[in-house]
């Protein structure tokens, strides 16, 4: 997989698909929004990240502002930039990596903190605390949802995902 | 599966099982039986409505949605989306407005579904903007 890595300029090819996957995660949420905390940004994320490192955070650069463009820039909306940015930085942790399984393990336990996360922010910004436990404990079913859904994606579909990557990556 | 692998699914596993058990044993209780609850709306214009609900119902959505037109929304994944207390719409593509839930003037980290009562709570929807 490491021979299909792209160079880290940001050529316009890179630009492309960087671009894309930030459309793919943004349409892929929307089409799933009917499920409760279910979605394909984790596996989106991690993919990226691994063909494209650092380059990543473009992506997710461009699905916040999406998200902020289509639903207002509220509180949530900066909590999204801490989010979201923390799993391109795991992910580049975990860049060596070949495991689909030890990817589905990262994306498990992103879909688990996700919600502490997204409270951390919320309630920093609020300046009160009372209520950061009671609001995690109302929503780890969410919580746990988010975990197994983003296990189970990432473990069945970063291979298939991963191939066609490589055949738009591929250097020639 | 290699070893590695199997110690980071095992691990995983058992985080998902103490948070689930951490869920479980903090989880809001229902309460069985007759409650009187009250309602205090707050508009957008100021002023304000109050509604003395008795019922049977465990959580908070089957006791306002006894008093017809009390509550109105669009049922998803997490429960009903409140958009109109009172005869009064919320929409916050118009104006970035929304009907804020609090339970004695503090906010709830449930919604109408989520929230079990109690005989005596005291509830508030209030009007809110951004």
């Amino acid at each position: 997989m490491n021979s299909h890595i792209p160079s880290d300029k940001l050529s316009v090819r890179n630009l492309c698909i960087l671009s894309l996957m930030a459309a793919l995660m943004f349409s892929t949420k929307l089409t799933l929004s009917s499920l409760p905390n279910i979605n394909l940004n984790a596996l989106f994320i991690i993919l990226t990240t691994v063909f494209f490192g650092w380059q990543a955070l473009y992506t997710v650069g461009v699905y916040i502002m999406l998200e902020g463009f289509f639903y207002g820039f509220g509180i949530w909306w900066i909590s999204y930039l801490l989010v979201w940015p923390t799993l391109v930085l795991a992910a580049m942790g975990l860049r060596w990596n070949r495991s689909p399984v030890i990817w589905a393990v990262l994306a498990g336990v992103y879909g688990l903190v996700f919600g502490p996360l997204m409270y951390l922010v919320y309630f920093t910004v609020s300046g009160s605390w009372s209520g950061f436990l009671p609001m995690w404990i109302a929503g780890i079913p969410y919580d746990l949802i988010h975990a197994v859904s983003n296990f189970l994606t990432v473990l069945f579909l970063f291979s298939p995902l991963s191939k066609v990557i490589s055949s738009f990556t591929v250097q020639k | 599966m290699k070893k590695k692998q199997l110690v980071a699914v095992l691990v995983f596993l058992a985080v998902m099982l103490s948070v689930f058990l951490i869920w479980f044993f903090n989880r809001p209780d229902s309460h069985p039986g007759q409650k009187d609850i009250t309602l205090d709306v707050f508009h957008g214009d100021g002023t304000s409505a109050s509604f003395n609900i008795s019922t049977s119902s465990d959580n908070l959505r089957g006791a306002l949605e006894q008093i017809d037109g009390l509550l109105a929304g669009e049922d998803s994944a997490y429960g009903l989306m409140v958009f109109t207390v009172d005869g009064e719409t919320a929409d916050w593509d118009r104006d970035q407005s929304w009907w804020c839930l609090t339970k004695g003037g503090e906010w709830l980290d449930t919604g109408v579904d989520d929230t079990m009562i109690e005989d005596g709570d005291h509830y508030e929807f209030t009007y809110t903007i951004g």
